[in-house]
């Protein structure tokens, strides 16, 4: 299931409060973990964010390739985008604070992308 | 008689920064800014009558402040000696031992290593007749600070503290690019990013983000060849444009928290 893969990942990092299953080609956020309490116009930002960094596929905005991994930073919020290898056009999105500890998290959040990928 | 160009000086710094709020007070110091020009600017930018409490972790100090003076040291914690003497205490230029030690109690609670915060209540007690108070350029010349010192902007900061680290970088002030590189492929791609697609990339995302007074970092991997990692930054103004390698990331993240988040 795809809200326990989110679900447990958000389990082991409590500074990321917001963890969502992306559709990047229809621009739609398809899940989030059970406890994110985010307005559905802040998903939809979310979303758009999400193309807007990591891009649809071959158009990339930033740089000459369409990237993988995205990191963006406020002031006091963290946000993750993760494109899934195996499908483009799958995104996991993430807000945390600053205290998310990316080294620990951006393996999980990859391994969590991948199974949902996989497996959806 | 107004000030015009100090009330401008201060709108633009109101419209420029957006608050960052911990436990229900403003953080007023990070990094960039000492706790004693901060806790000095946030005197100079209160004209009604106030209790001002700045917190350093445990630390605190609480003055009663008006008209940009300081009338009276109110309350502080116990960690900061020899300050019973002086509380509640009218200040003024006459009674320059208390002006002096209150100065000492305000110089010794800036001395803290953690970021300060300002909570600001209205001031409860009466008006007394012989609250003239002293003002914060008196204050500012007995503690040696300059108020009016420019002081640098965060991300001409950050791009000399992690200089280092960048295998690129362009860096982008009034207007103007300028560049250094250990990897001059990656500085060329930078500077066609900068051409090509940094404009309407920055004004998409602020509008996405719904955030443009805010400071940005945006990090991609994969986004580039020959680079690990390509960046951006900005705020106030200025803008940076670099690619570093995975491995000093950490450092990067590091320093740009400290300086843009509080």
């Amino acid at each position: 299931m795809v809200s326990d893969e989110l679900d447990a990942l958000r389990g082991q990092f409590s500074a990321c409060k917001t963890i969502a299953f992306a559709d990047l080609s229809t621009g739609m956020i398809l899940m989030t973990n059970g406890d994110a309490s985010v307005e559905r116009n802040s998903l939809d930002r979310l979303c758009t964010e999400a193309a807007l960094l990591l891009s649809k596929i071959g158009q990339p905005q930033f740089g000459d390739l369409d990237a993988n991994t995205a990191i963006a930073g406020m002031q006091n919020q963290i946000r993750v985008f993760l494109r899934a290898p195996s499908e483009p056009n799958d995104a996991l999105c993430c807000i945390g604070t600053h205290e998310l500890d990316l080294a620990a998290f951006l393996p999980q959040a990859r391994a969590c992308l991948q199974r949902i990928s996989e497996n959806g | 008689m107004t000030n015009d160009p100090e009330i401008l000086k201060k709108l633009t710094i109101l419209a420029s920064e957006k608050a960052v709020f911990r436990d229900g007070a403003r953080v007023i110091s990070n990094n960039l800014i000492a706790p004693l020009s901060a806790v000095l600017d946030e005197i100079d930018n209160t004209t009604l009558r106030r209790k001002l409490t700045f917190r350093a972790q445990d630390t605190f100090l609480s003055l009663l402040v008006a008209g940009r003076r300081v009338l009276s040291l109110v309350d502080t914690s116990d960690d900061l000696e020899n300050s019973a003497p002086y509380l509640n205490v009218p200040l003024s230029r006459d009674d320059s031992e208390t002006f002096e030690a209150v100065a000492s109690i305000l110089f010794n609670f800036a001395d803290q290593k953690s970021s300060v915060s300002v909570e600001s209540l209205p001031a409860e007690t009466a008006v007394g007749r012989n609250e003239i108070g002293i003002s914060v350029g008196r204050l500012a010349q007995l503690l040696e600070v300059d108020l009016d010192e420019e002081r640098p902007k965060p991300v001409q900061h950050f791009v000399e503290t992690c200089g280092d680290a960048f295998a690129a970088c362009l860096f982008e002030t009034d207007g103007l690019w300028n560049s250094q590189a250990k990897d001059t492929i990656m500085l060329a791609k930078l500077q066609k990013i900068a051409d090509q697609q940094w404009p309407k990339f920055r004004n998409q995302y602020e509008n996405c983000t719904q955030a443009s007074t805010q400071p940005h970092l945006v990090v991609l991997e994969g986004g580039a060849e020959h680079s690990d990692l390509i960046a951006a930054t900005w705020a106030q103004g200025e803008a940076t444009l670099f690619a570093c390698a995975t491995k000093d990331f950490d450092h990067i993240h590091k320093v740009w928290r400290g300086l843009f988040t509080f």
